[in-house]
């Protein structure tokens, strides 16, 4: 219990400052890590993948039911805490001192320096994502694709892309 | 105090599939605590750290108008209902684990994700354009490139990855200023 407690703690805090771009950067690396300390299964990882994006909330709601399902109420609270502590003190000694030193050179630097970071790492994460759980059935690549053009194209919701998503998924069993 | 905590967590149980656009909504239609320009600012800095964007933008809000106890208060507001829901709604889908169309769908909702992060990452791949002659701008492409080939090595390619391209990209930027 307690070792899990600490696995849940310092990896997620770890795992949360390589979040650029967000906590769904971090799917991929996550289903890793649970995986393979034989916490989840791949399903039940997809489970919890698919209600942070259904559920009202901030998407990173993954993390805190991986702790959910490992250490029941006490793994959700320090998955939650260690996800969410360290790049908030970041961000608000960030915010301090951007109002300091914004006007700097090195500051405007870092800011355009991390976009191609950025734009790079998330892009690979929704391609090991897209890898991971829809190159085997031919709707799931279609899905990929689709979304991706529609969420890019329209102003929409991405709600009505996720609904849409689960519709044309409970369907194809169905058939 | 109180506010604040009720404040967050309006936004974020009014955020099915995205909080971000309620956050607008909410501190600067509605409340006004925040002018347009300041929030593009706290936007600008929540995405430049890592972590999730609206949970920085909380906790540098939460800050500014009440120090820690004010930042503890937003992301408590933002998070814990939320999530509490999410629970709530775990056992309700463990029950249905079993029913083939639940997986099915539950898969496609995946697939779903994979195109958002995928849609979000050519979004910001846009904004490299942005002030660069050809030259540059190619180089940040590369930069890209190469941050997207190492993220997609398993586990350690995502921190290689941020930790490799981060530098390269400033150094970048700060010869191209000059």
């Amino acid at each position: 219990m307690i070792s899990n407690l600490l696995a849940l703690g310092i990896g997620f805090g770890l795992l949360s400052m390589l979040a650029v771009g967000g906590a769904n950067t971090l799917i991929p690396i996550v289903h890793t890590y649970v995986t393979a300390r034989g916490w989840l299964d791949d399903a039940t990882f997809a489970q919890i993948v698919a209600l942070a994006q259904i559920a009202p909330g901030p998407n990173f709601m993954f993390i805190p039911l991986v702790g959910w399902i490992v250490a029941g109420p006490l793994g959700l609270l320090v998955s939650m805490v260690a996800f969410i502590v360290p790049p908030a003190i970041l961000a608000v000694a960030a915010a301090r001192a951007l109002i300091r030193h914004g006007e700097r050179p090195a500051v405007a630097a870092l800011r355009r320096a991390l976009r191609p970071v950025a734009s790079g790492v998330i892009l690979g994460a929704g391609l090991v994502l897209a890898y991971g759980y829809a190159r085997t059935r031919l709707v799931d690549i279609l899905i990929v694709v689709a979304v991706t053009v529609l969420v890019l194209r329209s102003k929409a919701s991405v709600l009505w892309w996720i609904g849409a998503a689960a519709a044309i998924g409970a369907l194809e069993a169905a058939f | 105090m109180a506010e604040i905590a009720l404040c967050f967590a309006a936004m974020a149980l009014r955020g099915f599939g995205g909080v971000l656009g309620h956050s607008y909504d909410i501190l600067v239609v509605r409340r006004q605590w925040l002018s347009e320009r300041e929030f593009a600012e706290v936007y600008g800095i929540g995405q430049l750290v890592p972590g999730g964007n609206i949970i920085n933008v909380a906790a540098i809000l939460g800050d500014r108008w009440a120090g820690l106890a004010g930042a503890t208060a937003a992301l408590a507001g933002l998070t814990l209902p939320s999530t509490l829901i999410a629970v709530a709604l775990l056992g309700l889908a463990s029950k249905l684990a079993g029913e083939p169309h639940v997986a099915s769908a539950e898969r496609a909702v995946v697939a779903a994700a994979a195109g958002i992060v995928l849609a979000s990452g050519l979004r910001t791949l846009r904004t490299i354009r942005e002030a660069g002659r050809p030259r540059l701008v190619a180089a940040r492409a590369a930069i890209a490139a190469f941050a997207c080939a190492i993220a997609c090595v398993p586990f350690v390619g995502l921190p290689i990855a941020v930790i490799v391209a981060t530098p390269l990209a400033f150094l970048l930027e700060r010869r191209a200023a000059r």
